[in-house]
């Protein structure tokens, strides 16, 4: 992860003097909030990918010569179906029409949204329901 | 659960299922619960090409009004509605959401994954774009009709004294919810590249594809949230009696709309350019028969444009006399620089080696000699007194749509016509494909080149109506148009009738460099069966041409 | 208006070859500048064109060579596989540099010299932006120009004079454009701002609202008449008696 967080603290750093100078020749203080929250949310994500490099070491990923069989591991869970992503974008949008047009409307919008996104944790322990069906040919 | 180094021994008896391209027919329930990076991305290019053209009728209606000076197609308000509407469909829905599809389904393929880091958060991310873009669009049917005050929503005339419309709320809240989908699409594709590469796919071996998206991100989850909080403070201004944006006297509150604003704005810009940066630095490889020039060089460039891109913002702002102007003029002098290393990088590919002109290529070369223009016309509005006289007249919209449409739209198509084998196992037909691609050159170059001069001449932006003096350029203007129109059907007809066609040479029919071509077309479920072994920045190439591997550094 | 397609297309034809024409005029298809100010930024603005020019100039060559040499030889033949040059990257990097380097130096300069303020204004007119119209007041001359609905507003400066612009917005933001001065300037509520301009001759020039205020923002036009100084006496003290009748 060495190259990652030296990206993003060079992004960081870039940023950085800019910000301060800013600040200096114009005392404007949206852009100033701007720019220094984004420096140090840059510098922010850097320290951590920083401890994580020093944890990790260096990957399959990050050495030149490398063995594929030294990537064979779980990756992780990959969900192949889930209803709760468009569920939690419906409830959104009935949230939305709610806010501008009733508060009414958006209680059944923040309803779905609880249970659409509690849904979404509980799959993660249980595993999905849905089984992509099998291509017909 | 995957692993990469096994791949399952097919059975004596049953073959491996044939990838196919996913089809309508595979189901509603199959397409809305999906979390397969490929689907997903075509759902977001799908509706993103739609979306293309919701906002081309639009600019039809604009051109057809503005080919006369008068006023008389359609009303006043409408126009309002039409321009600002244009503007918010072609960035938001579809420029930005046409290159999340593309990196969706190409970067872990790019980097041997075999998913996003996410893949319900992907699903998300897409669902969440499209209901935002649903919200936004409905405002058209409301009684008063869509909002109308530009898409960059100036207060005090967005506030609720001055728009007093449910299509302007509607707006608001639409375009929250689709800044809220590309933060989170933005923090799937950091992670999938920070931690799903595959063992030997180093950083500096990714495609440049996968690197613009990398900084896209990084813009995405720095610009998007403070565009989210300006549109929750004008919110809550006109709705919930708050005064962020009030006049003051003396201190001008409505300024901070436009800081905010354009702290995310400028950013957005190279949202939607990088993407389409990286989609010409794959295609120009490729068809060179050479690397990409200067790769390193290239990768630093992206990450410069994208560091410097929050600190040119009040560059549009100029003609306010409120801000500072040497430091922005100075950055916006500096992003010009590494966006200039990168012609250089797609010059120096092309030079010594051996071209093809397939329709791909051709867009790319399109894309080239299009944001060649835009992009010397951006340097000339760095310069404060120059941009003064310009500002808010059609010089600036030559500008932008220059840029704009070079990448989101040139190298697009240039995208598409790579990759479409690739993502479905047929070819779109070439004839239709070059036919489309010169008529929109012409098309594009009509409707605005003269732009630049009805700018210089003092032509407002939206304006409905306006003086017979610039009656010739916008009547030129307009046929340009026509000829982009002819394009868009020319591309329909090829897109619908080669959906159809199976092409047995579509697996690799250019001879790709980066990792999809090692797979098959399209790719199957958790898209490698057999990972080549990644020895350099083109593994599918030195797959096929192994005695050039040690020509080549990492 | 009838739309005739052959007519469009004659226009079509003729603008094709004026804007070629435009192109090539002296101003390089800006105004004929009828301010000192506005010299200035002409000029800015012939040195951006022609070297814009000369670098996209340069770029499309090295591309079109690079094109047609490309074209020859056997495609299933691969070339060199180069991937990069220190050197010629180093160049390519700092020539940009120089260029924008340079580039700042002047714009700030020319920057400097067009908005030089001049202590003791010869004239000054208090402009205030509404929607949607405009009101000219001079409050030296007591004269009040005010928009009637169908009318353009005329404001009427003295040649080779300092005028200064005091601008003021009643509602939304809007903006001050005369494209012969080749200069604008935005008004917004709850600030003063000014814009400096040293007319150089006379001239009926016309002027827009700039930043888009709403629904008949393409209906506020107004117009600017530089005369001889003893013809804006006379018109102002014209204008003065009729006010307060």
């Amino acid at each position: 992860m060495r190259v990652e967080w030296r990206l993003l603290a060079g992004l960081g750093l870039i940023l950085s003097p800019w910000a301060i100078l800013y600040w200096i020749f114009s005392y404007e203080p949206a852009g100033t909030a701007a720019l220094v929250l984004t420096a140090a949310m840059f510098l922010f994500l850097a320290v951590y990918l920083a401890v994580q490099a020093r944890q990790h070491g260096l990957r399959p990923e990050d050495r030149e010569a490398v063995d594929l069989a030294e990537g064979a591991a779980d990756l992780g869970w990959f969900p192949s179906a889930s209803w709760y992503p468009v569920l939690i974008a419906v409830a959104c949008m009935g949230l939305g029409y709610g806010l501008v047009l009733s508060p009414l409307l958006a209680l059944p919008g923040v309803a779905l949204l609880v249970f659409a996104i509690a849904g979404l944790a509980v799959e993660s322990h249980r595993g999905t329901r849905v089984r992509p069906r099998p291509p017909q040919d | 659960m995957t692993t990469l180094a096994d791949p399952p021994a097919p059975a004596p008896d049953d073959a491996p299922e044939p990838a196919r391209p996913p089809r309508l027919g595979d189901g509603l329930a199959d397409w809305l619960t999906t979390t397969d990076h490929k689907k997903i991305g075509l759902l977001y290019m799908g509706s993103a090409l739609v979306f293309f053209a919701v906002g081309g009728l639009l600019a039809t209606v604009m051109r057809a009004e503005l080919a006369t000076p008068e006023l008389d197609l359609v009303s006043r308000e409408t126009y309002n509605q039409v321009f600002t509407m244009h503007g918010t469909i072609m960035m938001f829905l579809f420029a930005v959401p046409m290159a999340t599809g593309l990196a969706n389904y190409l970067v872990p393929l790019h980097i041997g994954a075999p998913d996003m880091a996410f893949p319900r958060l992907n699903a998300l991310s897409y669902w969440l774009f499209l209901g935002g873009g649903i919200v936004v669009l409905s405002g058209f049917l409301t009684s008063k009709g869509a909002a109308d005050f530009g898409w960059t929503a100036f207060t005090p005339l967005s506030n609720a004294t001055y728009t007093e419309t449910i299509g302007a709320d509607l707006w608001i809240v639409g375009l929250g919810l689709t800044g809220i989908a590309s933060v989170i699409g933005a923090v799937n594709i950091l992670t999938t590249v920070i931690s799903m590469r595959a063992p030997g796919m180093t950083m500096f071996r990714m495609p440049v594809f996968t690197w613009s998206m990398v900084a896209v991100s990084f813009l995405m989850l720095m610009a998007f949230p403070v565009l989210t909080a300006a549109m929750v403070m004008l919110f809550t201004d006109r709705n919930l009696g708050t005064h962020f944006y009030d006049v003051v006297d003396g201190a001008g509150m409505p300024l901070l709309w436009q800081h905010l604003f354009w702290f995310f704005g400028h950013p957005e810009v190279y949202i939607v350019a990088l993407p389409f940066f990286g989609v010409v630095g794959e295609i120009i490889p490729v068809f060179s028969r050479k690397p990409l020039f200067g790769y390193v060089a290239f990768v630093i460039a992206t990450m410069a444009i994208a560091a410097y891109s929050f600190t040119t913002w009040a560059h549009h702002m100029f003609a306010t006399g409120e801000v500072l102007f040497p430091f922005f003029s100075g950055l916006t002098l500096i992003i010009a620089v590494p966006t200039g290393v990168k012609f250089f990088n797609w010059t120096f590919t092309m030079w010594g080696g051996r071209l093809s002109f397939e329709t791909p290529m051709l867009y790319a070369l399109g894309f080239f000699v299009v944001f060649l223009i835009g992009g010397l016309t951006g340097p000339m509005l760095a310069a404060i007194s120059f941009d003064v006289h310009v500002h808010d007249t059609y010089f600036v919209v030559a500008h932008m749509h220059y840029v704009l449409f070079g990448s989101a739209v040139f190298a697009m198509f240039g995208a598409i016509y790579f990759w479409f084998p690739k993502m479905t196992g047929r070819r779109l037909g070439e004839g239709l494909g070059k036919a489309q691609f010169w008529c929109l050159l012409l098309g594009f170059n009509l409707t605005f080149f003269p732009q630049h001069v009805l700018g210089l001449e003092g032509m407002p932006r939206r304006y409905a109506q306006y003086d017979d003096r610039y009656a010739d350029l916008n009547v030129l203007s307009s046929v340009g148009h026509l000829f982009t129109l002819v394009a868009a059907v020319l591309f329909a007809v090829n897109l619908v009738r080669s959906w159809r066609r199976v092409a047995p040479d579509a697996e690799d029919p250019w001879g790709g460099h980066t990792l999809e071509w090692a797979t098959s077309s399209p790719p199957p479920p958790h898209n490698f069966d057999r990972i080549p072994p990644i020895r350099s920045r083109q593994p599918a190439f030195h797959l096929r041409h192994p005695e050039l591997l040690e020509e080549v550094d990492g | 208006m009838r739309r005739s397609v052959a007519g469009l297309a004659a226009r079509a034809g003729g603008s094709a070859a004026l804007l070629a024409l435009a192109g090539c005029g002296s101003n390089l298809g800006a105004p004929e500048p009828a301010s000192e100010q506005g010299r200035t930024v002409l000029d800015m603005w012939r040195v951006l064109f022609w070297l814009s020019a000369a670098v996209g100039g340069t770029v499309l060559v090295l591309a079109a060579i690079a094109i047609v040499r490309g074209r020859r030889g056997d495609r299933d033949e691969l070339p060199a596989q180069s991937h990069g040059s220190a050197l010629l990257e180093g160049v390519y990097i700092a020539i940009p540099l120089g260029i924008v380097a340079g580039l700042f130096v002047y714009t700030l300069r020319t920057d400097e010299i067009v908005n030089d303020e001049v202590a003791d204004p010869d004239v000054v007119v208090e402009v205030t932006g509404y929607r949607w119209g405009w009101r000219f007041e001079y409050p030296d001359h007591g004269v009040l120009v005010e928009s009637i609905a169908g009318e353009t507003p005329e404001m009427v400066l003295p040649v080779d004079a300092d005028v200064r612009i005091e601008l003021a917005s009643s509602d939304v933001i809007h903006s001050f454009y005369v494209p012969s001065f080749l200069t604008k300037r935005d008004l917004i509520p709850g600030l003063r701002s000014h814009l400096d301009v040293r007319t150089t001759r006379v001239a009926e020039l016309h002027g827009h609202c700039a930043e888009y205020c709403g629904l008949d923002h393409s209906r506020m036009d107004f117009t600017v008449r530089i005369v001889e100084a003893d013809e804006f006496d006379a018109w102002a003290d014209e204008t003065a008696r009729e006010s307060t009748r």
